[in-house]
């Protein structure tokens, strides 16, 4: 993918780039506003990263600007900023997503992969699959080698959710979101806790590990 | 009544009451004093007609001068009849009819057709000469004052009350409309709408425009201190996490895979600690920008019950791991009027607590919904004492002083914080065993 980093602070942006290279990305980082804003409108990029406070342009004006003149383009926000209303006003300037600082770059990973566009599916799937498990949304019957599984709803949700998304990281975020649509950070480890259950269900009673957990990010079933 | 409630209103109608009042105690006195000399008039016409018959010494005479004051007479202004032993009867009054002096008498006691009489007339009878005199004038001038009043009352007082009522309530109305547009900006102010101004209408340079520019002034002045403090959090916010995140980033840059284990572990517990920093500088923000009460302009309808449900999901296996049984009790639906990821910051807060400050046990989370719902969160562990509740509310305090707990001590402050901004009271009580903290909503 070719991604567009726009970052004031030179260490993170440079963090930021060096890790999405090494995923095979091709990434530009520029450190002004309104630089950002041109080479951003200039277009051919797959994804926008954007800093919330710039020099010479602010962050938000730049995704208004761009979503003013229609350009598609999907941005992930960063941000200093975690009150009340910055999220919603972030995203109700038009940016896809928003993260905030601190983080790590497995979150950030995570959720630029999440924001990149991929053809919609011809139909939507009534049948789930990764390796030998599948799972069936419309009798909402799970079985793994020919053996049914019995899950409660939100280990089913968890399951449905890392499955949609077959072969990208979820992080412990984005699952909170997605599967409880809380957008806050717990201070206790609730999301392990729940995959831990969903996999005493789902891998350990087979040989093989379906659930992987990706160090520092989150989780992953294999494509 | 809730009208009088209005005070230019009730100005206005004090006014017109007392304006009734005073025009009717004006024109009450009018009449009496002019009743009164009229009266007087009547007397002193009778008493001079008596007098000058008594003062003619010839019997003759006297009944000449009767003989032409009847005939020159109104019935309706004076009537008269005089008696002499022998000598035929005198006056335009035919029958006699019996009155002692300055008697009022009526006209339906007089034997003729009424038309030609007046209502009343004051009566006199006495001695004249050889005979007997009975002399009656009418008193219509009397009774026409009255009838003259009732008109001038009739056709002045009532359209200037009319008058003065209307104009008076078209004044009160403006005055009320002006003083609601100041009302209603205050409590707009007061909820969290910094942008709420008082629309002036009027004059600038009255009272009441005066009282408009200030408030505007005043909005306008805490608008900008509210943006100032802002601008400082958010300025904070940036300036302290860019050096947090920039840890981040040498700590994943020192963790790359050649390092000892120990080394490893040193890493994982500084980015913890860097977690923590960022955990508790994120609450003290929070705080900060919930007690300026922004949030409130985008308050929506929150239904509690699925959100404590939804919680409670989230916490269940965590609070299993760590040997609490949590089980929530959700009656009905519960809608309030908030902001949803604040109330569920809330919840988790209250649960994480109890999780953390309780040995394992039962943590029950009740919602109780209604017109005024209410959320507790009950626990059966050692709970607070009672001198204790208070201060455990009180930003930065911590129940137990050691660094050796965990969490930040900002959390139930944070709950605190974001049931007054919810205009919920937060209350704790002994369950006895344990800790029953409740939040209720407002109906």
């Amino acid at each position: 993918m070719k991604i567009l980093v726009i970052e004031d602070d030179r260490l993170t942006g440079q963090y930021i780039v060096d890790g999405l290279r090494e995923e095979g990305h091709v990434v530009d980082l520029l450190t002004d506003g309104s630089q950002g804003l041109m080479q951003a409108a200039a277009g051919g990029y797959d994804v926008l990263v954007v800093d919330r406070m710039l020099p010479s342009l602010d962050g938000l004006a730049i995704v208004q600007t761009l979503r003013g003149a229609r350009l598609p383009v999907p941005i992930l926000l960063l941000t200093a900023l975690d009150g009340v209303e910055d999220r919603i006003e972030g995203l109700n300037a038009g940016a896809d997503d928003y993260l905030v600082k601190p983080f790590v770059f497995g979150e950030l990973s995570a959720r630029v992969a999440a924001l990149a566009r991929r053809p919609p599916p011809a139909e939507e799937p009534t049948v789930l699959r990764a390796r030998d498990l599948e799972m069936n949304l419309l009798t909402r019957r799970v079985t793994r080698a020919g053996q049914a599984i019995d899950l409660l709803p939100r280990e089913f949700a968890l399951l449905e959710c890392l499955l949609r998304r077959k072969g990208r990281v979820q992080t412990r975020t984005m699952l909170l979101e997605t599967v409880w649509g809380i957008h806050f950070d717990p201070q206790t480890n609730v999301v392990e806790t729940h995959v831990s259950r969903l996999r005493g269900k789902v891998d350990k009673p087979f040989d093989q590990e379906l659930i992987e957990t990706v160090r520092g990010a989150g989780y992953r079933i294999p494509a | 009544m809730s009208r009088l409630r209005s005070t230019p209103l009730r100005l206005t109608a004090t006014l017109v009451v007392v304006f009734v009042l005073f025009t009717l105690a004006g024109y009450a006195t009018a009449y009496l004093v002019t009743r009164t000399s009229l009266s007087r008039e009547v007397n002193a016409q009778l008493e001079q007609t008596v007098d000058m018959l008594r003062a003619i010494a010839e019997p003759d005479e006297i009944r000449e001068r009767i003989g032409e004051i009847a005939a020159g007479a109104q019935p309706r202004d004076l009537l008269l009849r005089y008696t002499e032993p022998g000598k035929p009867v005198l006056g335009n009054l035919t029958v006699p009819i019996e009155a002692s002096a300055y008697r009022v008498i009526g006209h339906d006691a007089i034997p003729r057709p009424s038309s030609t009489l007046a209502d009343s007339y004051l009566a006199w009878q006495g001695p004249v000469g050889e005979g007997r005199l009975t002399l009656l004038v009418g008193r219509d001038s009397l009774n026409e004052l009255g009838e003259t009043f009732a008109k001038v009352l009739l056709f002045s007082l009532v359209p200037a009350l009319l008058l003065v009522t209307a104009i008076g309530a078209l004044v009160a109305r403006r005055a009320r409309d002006r003083v609601e547009a100041i009302r209603s900006a205050l409590a707009r102010l007061t909820s969290g709408h910094h942008d709420a101004r008082v629309t002036i209408s009027g004059r600038v340079d009255d009272d009441l425009g005066q009282i408009g520019v200030a408030v505007n002034r005043m909005a306008e002045a805490q608008e900008a201190s509210m943006e100032a403090l802002r601008q400082v959090s958010a300025d904070v916010a940036h300036d302290l996490r860019t050096p947090i995140q920039r840890v981040a980033v040498l700590l994943d840059r020192l963790d790359d895979g050649s390092l000892t284990d120990s080394a490893r572990g040193t890493i994982a517990e500084a980015r913890a600690e860097t977690a923590h920093i960022v955990a508790t500088f994120q609450s003290l923000l929070q705080i900060a920008q919930l007690e300026g009460g922004q949030a409130r302009a985008s308050f929506t309808a929150v239904d509690l019950a699925s959100l404590a449900a939804s919680l409670a999901d989230v916490y269940e296996p965590a609070g299993e791991e760590s040997g609490h049984r949590l089980e929530a009790r959700v009656v009905d639906a519960a809608v309030v009027s908030g902001d949803r990821t604040l109330l569920g910051r809330l919840i988790a807060n209250l649960i994480e607590n109890a999780l953390r400050h309780t040995p394992p046990g039962r943590i029950q989370l009740i919602v109780e919904g209604g017109p005024a719902p209410v959320l507790r969160v009950v626990d059966d562990g050692p709970g607070i004492p009672e001198g204790e509740r208070s201060r455990v509310l009180r930003r930065l305090y911590r129940m137990e002083r050691s660094r050796t707990s965990e969490g930040s001590g900002l959390g139930l402050s944070l709950v605190a914080a974001i049931a007054e901004l919810h205009e919920a009271t937060l209350t704790l009580e002994d369950a006895a065993p344990g800790l029953r903290v409740s939040v209720c909503f407002p109906g």
